[in-house]
């Protein structure tokens, strides 16, 4: 068993506990992350990746509104490698109600967002696929965000800081004395090795799992676990972040990311954070109201499907009836002061476009609880170098600190040069490296940091030849490399398997013909 | 007039087209693509075991035929100095240039691996730049497979073929002609001693009749074996060029590019065709017997939207397999046929064959060309109206 020690654990490896982990690094408060699968796999990485400008709260919630346009511009400043300053349109069609956007139009003012009218016939020329339905559409600072490579800057960040993380380190149970808990179980997933850890501070930060975590001290936090289902179009369809002017419902929110659109969300409430599935229902609702802005939405080749979890934190009540109009405020919860348990702190709710103010003030909080005062930097300290341009930096955006690494790579060996990865352009150099890393321990966490594989072809040239070439290093892991390919294919198969009809069911034959038949990976067995 | 009109040029069409050539009939094949058979391993994958535990599996209309129609088809390749080995009734296993091992049943002469006991050395041939082989990872799981009880020593060998980017289709063509063959020998030639294997990834020549491999084990005195890969495939594609060109050689006419657009009948009898060619011209195209042998959802032979699956040419009813996405289930999808392999109860003169046809999952049974091959050849016989054959089935 080892044993660690550590004054803040904080449970939670998605954007709430990097943030935090960054937060307290950057003030020099002592912290340990442990996540039980990889940095970024739940909710921060399962959802639109809008970068709200706070113009989809101005009606409902002028509160989230403002503190969205303040971390948007914050994020935009301190993280422009993360973040794609797209802007957004807000469109209302002849169908929608106008005494709404009236409203809507006020309450981006008082709120302080920059809302500007846009002529519908420039956007009707600039995206033929349009509806002929638009009325009016107004420009704001949306942007999109890449969970993925935010949730690793902040770790990243925080590490060179002082900041320690483990991933794939399941929490099993805590110790406690004296009515304060002093110590936490885990067990790696992936050697079955015990962790014992020693706190000061433990901070549930564990998303749509929290619950389960304050279980595991013995208390409970009344959470709401509601899955948000979402698609993902093989191309960038719009340049600009896509939102219906309406109240916020199902389906109104399209977001354009690297190569690929991604529209969502439904919103369905699960009892378990595990049901990640999306439901035929779900999707057939998302195209019948991705057809109102996009008439041919079916004509158009998807990649796959998923669905995230949003954690909604019901307070003491537990009519959970209308998910939409349960704030998405964060909230901190001292056990101390609602259940009498010292030393665990829960956070609960909240939006990715606000993790940075959320760790902020838990820091805060901390830093009283601890008796040291010291005032949050992450809003000043840059989380990423200020990069402009995707393409010429493009190992500089993805990479962040840890882009020298590879880019000395490129400079030495040629052959390393060579793109293996063509959907996404990833370098063999990329490939060996990320691998190598001591924070990769599968070729899945390797598609999260590369983005090998998230393309058109999902997998299908690129899966077998990264392995191939990262054969050396990703043999030192704990799971065998083919294994490791297994799993991939499973999770590529698992997010097409709700879309298969069309050109996405001919792509879907193809990868399973390769694989399950050319290369028997799996399939067919010789029992006979 | 065409006594038979075979549309699609996959594994299935062709041997329906090979089966009407060989009674010396006028045959013509009309193709939008190339299918999936340029894409396969180039193995003919065929298992009766497993064929046996499908439901409602075609194989149950064409056993008879198995054995003439596998010989047949080796006839053919063989034509065009292709070689394949094994029969139907025996499993081969070879490797793929991941290291698995692959349950076959004909598979190129290449790729074909006797008494992999009496190897002590294997020398796995990766090329430099080149990513679609790592002799690494093959080596790690041979060694690991137990199939190489002898194997004594190892060793990862880069070939360095001088240029930048080394893709699979290059390399293919580059191998067999000029000065780069007698490079690779050469390099080649200190690793050659007795009881040695020599790996490669399928790029040895891109034709049918490239036998690369034979020469270097002629001049080295080693044994040689292709591994199938990723895309392009090479045997897949040496396959397809083989079949096509014996099948031109006997007289098979071909209509390429070509999309089938609609038919016209007699009475209970589909009289023609309607084409559009590549340009856009559309005619028609008569026949006395039709096969459809247009693949599944990737040959376009089965098109799905979001409500329903259908076959575009003739709407033949289509088999839509219960719990369509787990397990890879969709892959049993395709159209209904009676006895005689006929789709539709009011056209007798058409007749299904392959993929399309319903209750064959590839993936489960193991068998996706073979029993195209079989389904192919018989659908060709019938058509061709072989009362032998029919009555027999």
């Amino acid at each position: 068993m080892k044993k660690l020690k550590t004054t803040v654990l904080i449970i939670g490896g998605g954007a709430t506990g990097t943030g935090l982990l960054r937060d307290l690094a950057l003030r020099g408060i002592d912290a340990l992350l442990v996540e039980q699968k990889d940095i970024a796999h739940g909710a921060s990485s399962r959802f639109h990746g809008l970068l709200h400008s706070g113009a989809r709260y101005a009606v409902k919630d002028p509160n989230a509104a403002r503190e969205c346009i303040e971390e948007n511009l914050i994020l935009k400043k301190i993280a422009p490698t993360c973040v794609e300053e797209t802007g957004g349109y807000f469109i209302e069609l002849n169908s929608d109600d106008p005494a709404y956007t009236a409203k809507w139009l006020d309450g981006c003012q008082k709120a302080g967002i920059e809302v500007r009218e846009v002529d519908p016939n420039h956007l009707k020329r600039e995206y033929p696929l349009l509806t002929k339905e638009v009325k009016r559409v107004f420009e704001v600072p949306d942007g999109t965000v890449d969970g993925f490579r935010l949730c690793w800057a902040n770790v990243w960040q925080a590490e060179e800081y002082g900041g320690r993380y483990l991933t794939y380190h399941q929490l099993e149970g805590f110790e406690k004395q004296h009515g304060r808990l002093t110590a936490a179980k885990l067990r790696s997933s992936l050697t079955g090795e015990e962790v014992f850890v020693e706190f000061e501070v433990a901070v549930n930060a564990a998303g749509a799992w929290a619950a389960e975590v304050a279980q595991l001290a013995g208390v409970k936090v009344n959470l709401l676990q509601n899955k948000g289902t979402l698609i993902a179009f093989n191309q960038r369809i719009f340049q600009k972040v896509f939102n219906r002017l309406r109240p916020p419902s199902d389906g109104d929110i399209w977001v354009p990311h690297h190569t690929i659109t991604i529209l969502g969300t439904t919103s369905v409430n699960v009892d378990n954070p595990e049901i990640l599935r999306p439901t035929p229902e779900e999707i057939t609702k998302l195209l019948e109201i991705g057809k109102e802005l996009i008439p041919e939405v079916l004509e158009l080749r998807m990649l796959r499907a998923f669905a995230g979890i949003r954690p909604l934190y019901l307070g003491e009540e537990s009519n959970s009836q209308d998910s939409r109009s349960i704030s998405r405020d964060f909230v901190i919860i001292d056990h101390e002061k609602n259940d009498g348990l010292k030393g665990l702190i829960s956070l609960v709710g909240g939006k990715l476009t606000t993790y940075r103010l959320m760790a902020e003030k838990t820091g805060d909080y901390i830093g009283k609880l601890l008796g040291i005062d010291r005032k949050s930097k992450t809003s000043e300290i840059p989380l990423t170098p200020a990069l402009a341009v995707e393409e010429k930096n493009r190992i500089a955006r993805r990479y962040i600190v840890r882009a020298p690494k590879i880019e000395e790579r490129l400079k030495g060996v040629t052959e390393e040069k060579q793109v293996l990865c063509e959907c996404e352009g990833v370098t063999v150099a990329e490939i060996k490296e990320v691998a190598r890393w001591e924070d990769t321990h599968n070729l899945e966490d390797l598609r999260r940091k590369t983005r090998l594989g998230m393309g058109t072809c999902q997998g299908l040239n690129c899966a077998h030849r990264g392995l191939g070439v990262a054969f050396t290093e990703l043999l030192e892991k704990s799971q065998e490399p083919l294994e490791q390919l297994k799993e991939f294919l499973k999770n590529r198969y698992a997010g097409q398997k709700h879309l298969l009809w069309g050109e996405q069911l001919r792509e879907a034959e193809l990868l399973t013909g390769l694989y399950g038949c050319n290369f028997s990976l799996f399939g067919g067995t010789d029992d006979v | 007039m065409y006594d038979l009109v075979v549309i699609g040029a996959g594994m299935s069409g062709l041997m329906a087209a090979g089966a009407g050539a060989r009674r010396q009939k006028k045959v013509l094949v009309v193709a939008k693509g190339q299918g999936a058979l340029s894409l396969s391993s180039g193995c003919i994958d065929f298992n009766p075991g497993l064929l046996e535990r499908e439901e409602g599996s075609p194989y149950f209309k064409v056993r008879e035929v198995v054995e003439e129609s596998f010989n047949f088809f080796k006839y053919l390749v063989k034509r065009c100095g292709l070689n394949y080995v094994g029969s139907p009734s025996e499993q081969t296993r070879i490797f793929t240039t991941l290291g698995t091992v692959k349950n076959s049943c004909l598979v190129p002469e290449s790729m074909f691996l006797e008494n992999p006991d009496s190897y002590e050395r294997i020398i796995a041939v990766g090329f430099k730049g080149y990513f679609d082989f790592s002799p690494k990872m093959f080596l790690y799981y041979a060694k690991k497979s137990g199939i190489f009880p002898g194997l004594k020593e190892t060793e990862e060998v880069y070939f360095e073929p001088g240029v930048r980017t080394v893709n699979t289709t290059w390399l293919a063509q580059a191998l067999t002609r000029g000065e780069l063959k007698e490079k690779l020998i050469a390099f080649l030639k200190p690793y050659a001693r007795p009881k040695t294997l020599m790996v490669f990834p399928a790029v040895l020549g891109d034709l049918p009749e490239d036998r690369l491999f034979k020469e270097v084990e002629e001049v080295l005195g080693v044994k040689v074996v292709e591994l199938p890969g990723g895309f392009p495939s090479v045997p897949g594609q040496r396959l397809h060029k083989a079949l096509v060109s014996s099948l031109k050689e006997m007289g098979v006419n071909f209509l390429f590019n070509a999309e089938v657009i609609g038919y016209k009948k007699n009475l209970r009898q589909v009289t023609s065709i309607k084409i559009k060619e590549s340009g856009g011209r559309v005619r028609e195209i008569s026949g006395k017997a039709f096969v459809l042998a247009t693949g599944s959802f990737w040959g376009k032979g089965l098109r799905a939207n979001t409500e329903e699956i259908c076959e575009p040419i003739f709407q033949s009813k289509v088999y839509l397999p219960r719990n369509f996405a787990e397990d890879f289930n969709f892959l049993a999808s395709g159209i209904y046929t009676d006895e005689y392999l006929r789709p539709i109860k009011e056209l007798e003169n058409l007749y299904g064959a392959g993929s399309i046809l319903a209750n064959s999952n590839y993936l489960k049974n193991n068998s996706g060309l073979g029993l195209a091959l079989a389904t192919g050849y018989k659908a060709g016989l019938l058509a061709l109206g072989d009362g032998e054959v029919r009555r027999n089935a």
